[in-house]
Formats: structure tokens, sequence, C-alpha cells
């Protein structure tokens, strides 16, 4: 990676070197880590993916999507139905969650967006809350509460058996390599741009002479696609799938990561992923008491840590706000 | 300066905000080229105006028209499209974002890059080169890398006026360019407006009437949202009635 | 004829609870621009605590009047300790408000246990009432009837008080209202206590209703925020609407299409939405 390609991208060295390292703990762990550690970093890797869909929205755009579960969960009923009900293959599975994801993004933003600020955080919730209620209701389609069961892992030939975890686990991390680019590409790009411009302000940008909600609306679709990829990918992963993955505890969840991690970081979110994935099923261990203790995260990371851990280590990196 | 062409023209503009009536049957003509200062004491509407203009309020009755189009119904950026710039009178630039960030977001306002979402903004050359451009106008290029809100009032308000001209506008509307700034400053500023482009159109919001009376050519004054008095700088600084609705305001 | 008169009377008996849910939720929202993920755990909280004391003192009116208390106590607490310093910053305190409900829903399942709960109301109101071909429980006729009481106090309250008035100043222009010497803070202490308790009020309503259960909380919690959103946000009229409006629709929608009841939902939210994004009585 020369200096110039780096500075194309606006990433520094010292962030470069990071990250390289990170990929390379990504690769090699399996090898050296226990299995249910491979499973829960699998897990970790597909919330990744929806939290830095989320971050494109919470972070970079401005937009409290509240909601963004729900486009998560119909990617996985997508998956789920497609595959216990139709068959379908893995490619199919994966297109038609990334669809569904947008198209319900498509269809539920124009809602959303007739409002702003708070007023945008709680109907986004209203309508994911929504969402929920049809997948426990419409028991013919989702099978209610019961959710879908036994879906089984993707069959990608090369001789590989995504039923052994370790397998499985690389297939993800090449999805969510492959996500993490494109967001990414997306964040660094003209389109980025703009959407960062409208989170700072708004009106500047209309008298500028964008057309605000056009922008507002093609992140969401976007993000929404991503949702649904990542709710796919999912649906693999758990082979179970029922309301409750769109419930308003996921959706806060998801808010939490991309809090947590560091909003406008698009990698804290994953870092945000890997913390609460692991802090769920590790403290469950110890104590059933453990919604406490996510209870106390929430409370802490609202209160005193609200840019996140990766803002945390930005601050203290450049030594506090320096003009250059 | 052709005389001729109407570059904005507002009839009987209205807006009312509840039981308020911010702006009252405004009318107002500026020709192409014209450097036409609105000037009245606070509340006066002078703000609202501007942005009734630009798109940024809907007005509640009346028209406004660009170049003889009538754009009372258009949205905010089709205004800007069709030529109109702004500035806004509290510092209104992207507080993140590097000197040269801003103005490669503003000068990709009207253009189909926007849309682009998978190349780097930073392999445009040709939006930097813009930039720059228009920052060493305003006296700025030294300080493109600097990061907005680390920058002094005095030129963040310079940036405010390039944000706007990149863009190439015909119509500026530039909302009080001198608002906190210092003596010095302000000098500085004046002399920026005056070595704008003879051919675009200038609206100028002004309460520094030294400022005002240098840049302009024709003077409108507001009072509680409805025009007042019109006239050339000597003309409004000789009227009794206009001085009388200042008494007891500041300049 | 039989099947829409006990829906609408079902309906309108579930608008009740609904408008205590949605009522207290609008308020706060309204003075605070807080929207408060922990609401459906004061009512949640209150019909344990109601309960419990009823259980224990066989007495249904203090079980009320305790419950209440402790429920409005709690939100001040709340308001006070977590909310304050957050004015106006949605995101984080969405994050309180959600880490404060899972506390209290957690705390309630060690307290209470994880089994659902009823509580036995006094026997004139297990009663039925009979007119021609019709019964109507006494409970749900108390029901819309208390509900309806409250929400004449309170509207009286908010338009002909001047503690009242200072409520309404706050909700319209917070800046003003501090401007005028209006002690802010006490407001939405109270509001925020006041929106608690009414929540706390349905909770105990609702174990002698429907039962209380674990969980219930982040149920309850769709239907209010979709009151608020048809009825306006900050208007207590507009949450009587949206309740009447939620109750009979969801009752109709369960009877008639129980797989899509929650489109049937979420429709006319989204077409008050389209037409009038700040709801039927919303301001700005």
């Amino acid at each position: 990676m020369s200096a110039a390609m780096l500075d194309r991208v606006r990433i520094g060295r010292p962030t470069a070197w990071i990250l390289l390292a990170a990929l390379v703990v990504l690769v090699v762990a399996p090898h050296l880590l226990p299995q249910y550690v491979v499973i829960l970093l699998t897990q970790s890797l597909v919330y990744a993916i929806v939290a830095m869909s989320l971050d494109v929205l919470i972070g970079y755009s401005g937009l409290g999507s509240l909601g963004h579960a729900a486009f998560f969960a119909i990617g996985a009923y997508a998956t789920a139905i497609l595959v216990t009900q139709h068959q379908g293959g893995f490619g199919a599975a994966l297109l038609l969650s990334t669809v569904a994801g947008a198209l319900a993004s498509a269809v539920i933003a124009p809602l959303a967006l007739r409002a702003a600020g708070i007023y945008f955080l709680m109907i986004t919730l209203a309508i994911a809350m929504c969402v929920w209620g049809l997948a426990f209701r419409w028991v013919s389609l989702t099978g209610g509460d019961n959710g879908i069961t036994s879906i089984p892992r993707p069959e990608i030939g090369f001789g590989l058996d995504m039923g052994v975890a370790v397998e499985f686990y690389y297939l993800i991390l090449l999805f969510f390599l492959a996500c993490l680019l494109l967001l990414f590409l997306l964040i660094r790009s003209p389109f980025g741009q703009t959407l960062i411009g409208i989170r700072d302000s708004e009106s500047r940008m209309q008298v500028l002479g964008y057309n605000v909600w056009l922008h507002k609306y093609l992140a969401m679709v976007i993000a929404g696609a991503f949702a649904g990829l990542a709710g796919s990918l999912y649906a693999y992963f758990n082979s179970f799938v029922s309301p409750s993955d769109a419930n308003i505890g996921h959706c806060m969840e998801l808010v939490l990561m991309v809090s947590l991690g560091g909003p406008g970081t698009l990698v804290g979110a994953g870092l945000g992923a890997l913390i609460i994935v692991f802090l769920k099923n590790m403290v469950s261990v110890y104590t059933k008491r453990w919604l406490m203790v996510l209870a106390a995260v929430y409370v802490v990371t609202a209160l005193y840590a609200p840019e996140g851990i990766m803002g945390l280590f930005k601050r203290s990196a450049s030594g506090g706000d320096r003009p250059k | 300066m052709n005389a001729q062409r109407i570059a904005v023209e507002c009839r009987e503009l209205t807006k009312r905000f509840g039981g308020l009536e911010a702006v009252r049957r405004v009318d107002l003509r500026v020709f192409a080229g014209e450097r036409r200062a609105i000037i009245g004491p606070n509340g006066a509407g002078k703000t609202t105006l501007f942005r009734l203009i630009s798109g940024e309020f809907p007005a509640t009755s009346g028209a406004i028209s660009l170049f003889g189009r009538d754009i009372t119904a258009m949205p905010c950026h089709r205004r800007t499209a069709l030529g109109l710039g702004r500035t806004f009178q509290i510092t209104n630039l992207f507080p993140t974002m590097t000197a040269a960030d801003n103005l490669v977001t503003a000068a990709m306002g009207l253009s189909r890059t926007k849309f682009s979402m998978l190349r780097p903004l930073a392999t445009y050359g040709s939006l930097y080169t813009l930039a720059d451009s228009l920052l060493d106008k305003v006296g700025m290029l030294d300080k493109r890398d600097t990061v907005l809100k680390f920058l002094s009032h005095g030129e963040q308000r310079q940036i405010e006026i390039a944000m706007a001209l990149i863009s190439s506008p015909q119509v500026l509307l530039l909302d009080e360019p001198t608002a906190g700034l210092s003596p010095a400053e302000s000098t500085m500023m004046t002399a920026t407006l005056q070595a704008l482009d003879p051919a675009i159109t200038i609206l100028i919001i002004e309460h520094d009437m030294d400022v005002a009376f240098a840049v302009a050519s024709r003077i409108t004054v507001l009072h509680q949202g409805a025009p007042f008095a019109e006239g050339t700088p000597a003309e409004i600084r000789n009227n009794a009635r206009v001085q009388e609705i200042y008494f007891g305001s500041e300049e | 004829m039989e099947f829409w008169v006990n829906q609408t009377f079902n309906g309108i008996s579930y608008a009740a609870l609904l408008f205590l849910l949605g009522g207290g939720f609008t308020l706060i929202f309204g003075v605070m621009k807080i929207t408060n993920i922990a609401h459906g755990s004061f009512y949640l909280v209150g019909g344990y605590i109601g309960y419990t004391v009823a259980s224990w003192s066989g007495n249904f009116y203090l079980a009320f009047l305790v419950a209440c208390l402790a429920v409005c106590l709690l939100g001040m607490i709340m308001e006070r300790w977590f909310l304050r310093g957050l004015a106006g910053q949605d995101l984080r305190q969405m994050l309180i408000t959600m880490g404060i409900a899972l506390f209290l829903q957690d705390l309630c399942l060690v307290i209470w246990g994880g089994n659902p709960l009823t509580l036995t109301v006094p026997s004139y109101l297990a009663q039925s009432l009979k007119l021609g071909a019709y019964r109507f429980p006494v409970l749900r006729i108390a029901m819309i009837l208390g509900a309806g009481l409250l929400f004449a106090v309170l509207w009286w309250f908010q338009e002909k008080t001047r503690i009242g008035a200072m409520v309404r100043a706050a909700v319209d222009n917070r800046e003003m209202a501090e401007g005028l010497g209006i002690k802010v803070p006490l407001v939405t202490l109270g509001v925020f206590g006041l929106g608690a308790l009414l929540a706390g009020f349905g909770g105990v309503l609702g174990v002698a209703f429907m039962g209380l259960y674990p969980g219930l909380d982040f149920e309850l919690l769709p239907f209010a925020f979709v009151v608020v959103i048809i009825g306006g946000m900050g208007s207590l009229p507009g949450a009587l609407v949206g309740a009447i409006i939620v109750g009979l629709i969801d009752n109709f929608g369960k009877a008639l299409f129980p797989e899509l009841s929650y489109f049937t939902l979420f429709a006319p939210m989204a077409l008050v939405l389209a037409v009038r994004p700040t709801g039927l009585f919303g301001k700005g």
C-alpha cells in the first residue's frame, strides 16, 4: 500500500497498520481459538455488517434510524422462507434478501423521512415494531412466534462443508471484508461526502443545490440492502429465524453497537458488534442477570462515551483536538 | 449592466408564521447586474425575505420569479440550479471538514458527480483545483487543509463567500457578510464584495451602513416586514423617515 | 350487529388502557422531546407493585395509590439523575431509557418471577351489565369511565390552571418559557413523574384487565408509539383520539384479519404520516 493510495482513501499510516493487524488476527483466529469462540466471531461478523450499514445512517448521514433491525429480519426471513419452503440456492437467497431489505427500505423511508430529528427516531422505531408484529402474527408466512427452523447451511461447492464451523467462518469473513470494502468506498466517494454534508448542515446543502431528500432516501435504501444481506447470512448462521430478531431489543442493540464502537468511524460499528455479541454470550455464562449488565453498558455508553471507543482512540491519538 | 432584464422579482410576497406576518406584501424588482442592499431595523423581515427567495421557506402568498421564470413553488435545490446562490448570516459551513473539502462539497452541488458511489472523492482532481482557485480568490488558499472549526470567524466569513461563488451563480444573496467582523476585516470583506464579477446580480442584507452604501447601487428599506422606502444610497441617506425608524437602534 | 357492538365496546375499553399509556408518553415527549423507551417499564412496574399491594392488603384502591406514587417517584428519579443533563441529545437519551428499561425488566423478573400474574378485582367490578342481548363487563365500563374522567381532569388542569399553562408554555417554546421565569426543570420533573404515574395507573388496571407478564413492557410500547404518532406528539386530546382509533382498529383487526392485524395498525399510522406528519392534533 503506497502512501499515495492511502492518501486517496484518507487513511493515516498508523490506522492502516492497525487494520492490517486486525485482518491478520481475523484470518488466523480459527486455528488458535476454541470452536465456540470461532462461532461467536462468526456471529460478530454478521452483526458487524448490519451495524456498519447502520453507521452509514447514524454516523455519516445524521439519520437516527432506530428501526434498522427490521430490514435485517426481513432479509433473514426471506432467506429462511426461500430455503426451507422453496429449496432456494445460496446465490438466490442472498439476492432475494438483499433486494427485500432494499425494497422494504424503499417503501418505509418516504414515510420516515416525513419527519426529522426526534420524530424520525420515533417513527423508524415504530415502523420496525410493526414489522416485528407482522412477523409475529402472520403465522402462515412466518411461523409466528415459533419462527422458521432448520435452515440448512448453504452449499457452495469446492468440496467445502459449511456445516463445519471454521469453514463457515471463512465464508462469513469474506462477506464481511467485501461489505467493509464496499461501505468504505461509499463513505469516501462523492456520495458519501454529501451524506457528511447533510449531517453537518442540511440547510447549507439545500442552498448548494443538493436534493437532500433524495440523498437521504438513497442512503436508507443502500443501508437497507446491506442489512438484508446480513440478515440472509444470519439465517444461515443461526439456522433459526424468529420475530424477536426484529424486536425493540435488537433494534436498540444495533444502535448501541454503533454508539459504543464510535459513530461515524465505520469500523467502530464492527468493533461494537464484536463487543456486544461477546458480552451477551459470555456474561450469560456467569450470571443470569446479563440483561442488567447490558443495561449498564447502555447507560455508561450514553453518559460517558457517546463518541464510542474509536472516538476515544482518535482523541488520544491526535493528542486532543488540534488544528493542522 | 443590462438595465432591461429583471433578475429577481417579488410580487406581493407574504410570509405568515401563525399570527405573525414576517414579510408583508413585498414588491421587489432587481435588475440583472444590479447591487441592491436590503436594510431595515431588526425584525424587519430581511432574512425571512432571503429565505423566501432562496426557497428555504415556502411563501404564504405572492410570487417570486428569477429571470422571468416563476420559482414560487420550486424547491430550494432547483432554484440553485437556476443560478441562485446564498450566504448565511450565521456562518453555516461544515465544521468537521477542511476548507478545501468544504468548497469541494459546494462545487459538487450542481454536478452529477455527487451521485458517484464507488470512486474515492480524492481522485476528482478538477474539483480540488476549482476549490483551490476560489480559496485563492478570497485569500484563504494557505488555509485549505485546516479543519473549518479551527478557522477564525473572519476567515470563515470569507469562506462563506467562496462557497456561494463556486457554483458561478447569476444571483447572489449575501446575508450580513460582515456580521461579527472587526473593522479591518469588514474593510477587507467590502473589497472582496466590490471585486465581484459585475455581471452577477447581488442582493445584500447589511446592518453596517458603510458597507451597504459602498457596495450597493440601490437600497430597499424594509420595516416590519413591508417595503418602506427605496432609492439610491444618497436618497436613502437623506431620507428623514428612514432615519426615524432607525432611531433607538444601532448603526 | 352483536359482533360490531361487542367489538366496538372492547375496542374502546382497550383504548382506555392505551390512553393511559399513550397519554403519559405524549406528555413526556411533548415537554422534553424524549422518546421514553422505559415507558412500558413504568406500566410493568406499576402493575407488579399494584399486584403485590392488592394481594397483601386486599384493597384494590390502595394498590392504585401505592403503585402510582411509586412509579411517579421512579419517573422523577430517572429524569433527575439520568436524563436531565442530556437535553437535546436524542440518541443518547434513547440509549439511557433503553438501559433503564432493560434494568427494570430484569429487576421485575428477579422480584416477581416469570409467571403471568392476574389480579382479582372486587366482586362488584367482576360482574357484567346486561343490556338486552348484550353483556358488558363492569370492569371495562369502569376503565372507560376512569380513563375518560382522568382525561377530563388532565385537560382541565392543562387548559385552565396556571401550572397547566406553564406546562403548555414549556411544550411550545422551552427557551421562551425559561425567559418568562418559568422553572422549566421543575416542569420537566413534574411532567415526567405525571407521565410515569399515568403509565403505572394503566399497569394496575392492566393486571386486572388482561394480566401481567415479563415482556409486556416491550409488547405494549409499539401501541404507545402509534397512539402518539396518530394523535400528535405532545397533545392529550390527540392521545385520546389516537387511543380510540388504535383500540378500535386493533380489536377489529384481530377479529377480522388476525394474521395482518399489525398491518391494520400500520396503515393508519402510515396514512397520518403521509398526510399530516405531526399527527392529527400535533403542533409544528
